[in-house]
C-alpha cells in the first residue's frame, strides 16, 4: 500500500516510542533508540555522581564480547578506548563512561549509547574462520601444561607495523611473550602463519616462535620447510603434548 | 549450503564433552564475571566448540548470559534477565525478558520460568547436549564501589 501523506509528528512518535526509561538497582536505565547490530536496542545508565550525572553501559557491551568469545586483552581495551574516545566516552575496567549536566544529559547519553554500540560492533572486526576450532583444542592444551602463562590470541606488531591477533607463553616472570604460537588447521593457513612469524621475528628476535599444524591438514614437507624458514619450530598436533612440557622449562628444540 | 551451515546442525545434535572447569574472572571487567570452557564430540577434531558464561555482577534481578560458539559463532544462546526489551528492530515484535536464541534465526524465544543460576546452566548445557565431568560454580556476586 503506497503510503500518500507523510506526518513529521507522526515519525518522530514512531521514534520517540523507541525510548524508555526504568528505575532499577543501577540507576535510571535507558533504552535509546540506537541497535548493536543483531537489532537489539542498547541501554545506558544514568546516576548521580559527586557534582554531575554519570553516564554509562554498566559493562553490558562489554559482556557482549565477552558472550561473543571476544577477550578484552591490553591491546583490545586499547581500541576499544580509541572507539570510545570518539564519542568523548572513556572506556575503563570495560565500561563505557562520560560525565553528563541536566543541560546536557540527553546529547551524552546518545554519546554514550553511539560508544557502547561500536564497542559491542568489534565483535565484527573478529575474523570468523575454520581455524578457530583448533585453535581452541591448542590453546586448551597449553593451559593443562602450563598454566596461567598460556593467553589467548592477542595483538603484537610485527616489524612491517602490521598487527597479528596470535597466541602466546608469558615468561616464567610473566614480564613479557616467551612464545608465539601460531596454530596452522589446513593449508591454506600456512602463507599467514609464515607471515605472521616472520613478520614479528623483526619486532621481537627473542621470542620464540612455534607452529603447530592438524596432522590431518594434509601439510606436505615443503610447507613445514617454508615454515621453518620463519625461524619457527613446527610440529604436528602429536607431537605438541611434548613441545608444550618443554616450554614450561623454555627448553629449546632443535629443528 | 556452505560447510559452515552444514555442520553446525551436527554440532548441536552431537554430544559434546568439556572435560576442564572453568574458572570465573573479572580481573579485566569488575562489572561482570565471565568463565569459558571448551567442548568437544569425543574423537572429532571438527566438532569444537567454546561454552562462555557472563554474568553481571550488580545488576537485579541477577543478569547472565550463556553462549555456545562453533568456529567463533554464536549458534546456542541464553540471555537471562537481560535487563531490558530484547527488541529486534530487524524483525517483528520484542521480547523482554528471558530469552534463549538458536541457530540458524537466532529470534528471541521467551522463556518466563525464574530459576537460579545452577538450573540455568543445567538446562543450557542440557539443550546445547554437552555433558561435564565436574561441577560449575556460581559466579561471585557484588562488586567494589566505584568513586564517581
Amino acid at each position: 500500500m503506497a503510503i500518500k501523506e507523510i506526518s513529521a509528528a507522526d515519525i518522530e512518535k514512531a521514534i520517540r516510542d523507541l525510548t524508555v526509561a526504568e528505575k532499577t538497582n543501577l540507576g535510571i536505565e535507558v533504552t535509546v533508540p540506537v541497535a548493536y547490530g543483531d537489532g537489539t536496542l542498547v541501554t545506558v545508565i544514568v546516576e548521580p555522581g559527586k557534582s554531575e550525572l554519570v553516564v554509562h553501559d554498566a559493562g553490558f557491551s562489554a559482556m557482549r564480547l565477552s558472550g561473543a568469545g571476544v577477550s578484552l586483552t591490553t591491546n583490545v581495551n586499547r581500541r576499544l578506548s580509541e572507539f570510545a574516545q570518539r564519542y568523548r566516552c572513556e572506556f575503563k575496567d570495560a565500561r563505557v563512561t562520560a560525565a553528563a549536566k541536566m543541560d546536557d544529559i540527553a546529547q551524552v547519553v546518545c554519546l554514550v549509547a553511539n560508544a557502547a554500540r561500536a564497542v559491542a560492533d568489534y565483535a565484527y572486526e573478529i575474523r570468523r574462520q575454520a581455524e578457530v576450532d583448533f585453535r581452541v583444542v591448542v590453546l586448551n592444551k597449553l593451559r593443562e601444561i602450563v598454566g596461567d602463562r598460556a593467553h589467548e590470541a592477542d595483538e603484537f606488531r610485527g616489524k612491517s607495523g602490521r598487527l597479528y591477533r596470535i597466541p602466546f607463553v608469558l615468561k616464567p616472570d610473566r614480564t613479557g611473550p616467551q612464545n608465539f604460537v601460531s596454530t596452522v588447521a589446513n593449508r591454506p593457513a600456512v602463507p599467514i602463519s609464515y607471515a605472521t612469524l616472520s613478520d614479528l621475528r623483526g619486532a621481537y628476535p627473542d621470542v620464540e616462535r612455534d607452529a603447530v599444524y592438524d596432522d590431518d591438514a594434509g601439510l606436505r614437507d615443503e610447507d613445514r620447510t617454508f615454515l621453518r624458514s620463519a625461524d619457527a619450530q613446527v610440529f604436528g598436533w602429536m607431537e605438541a603434548d611434548v613441545r608444550f612440557r618443554a616450554l614450561i622449562h623454555n627448553v629449546q628444540k632443535p629443528n | 549450503m556452505n560447510e559452515f551451515d552444514a555442520l553446525v546442525p551436527q554440532f548441536l545434535e552431537t554430544e559434546k564433552t568439556a572435560h576442564i572447569r572453568p574458572r570465573w574472572q573479572t580481573a579485566r571487567h569488575p562489572d561482570y564475571a565471565e568463565a569459558k570452557m571448551a567442548v568437544a564430540a569425543p574423537g572429532s577434531r571438527i566438532l569444537i566448540g567454546l561454552v562462555v558464561l557472563t554474568a553481571h555482577r550488580v545488576r537485579l534481578p541477577p543478569k547472565y548470559g550463556f553462549s555456545l560458539l562453533f568456529r567463533g559463532q554464536r549458534v546456542l544462546a541464553l540471555d537471562v534477565n537481560p535487563g531490558r526489551a530484547h527488541r529486534n528492530l530487524l524483525l517483528p515484535g520484542s521480547v523482554a525478558g528471558t530469552h534463549w536464541q538458536r541457530w540458524p534465526t537466532m529470534d528471541a524465544e521467551l522463556d518466563n520460568r525464574d530459576q537460579n543460576f545452577a538450573a540455568w546452566l543445567r538446562d543450557f548445557l542440557r539443550t546445547g547436549n554437552i555433558v561435564t565431568t565436574f561441577g560449575v560454580l556460581s559466579p561471585p556476586r557484588g562488586v567494589q564501589l566505584r568513586l564517581v
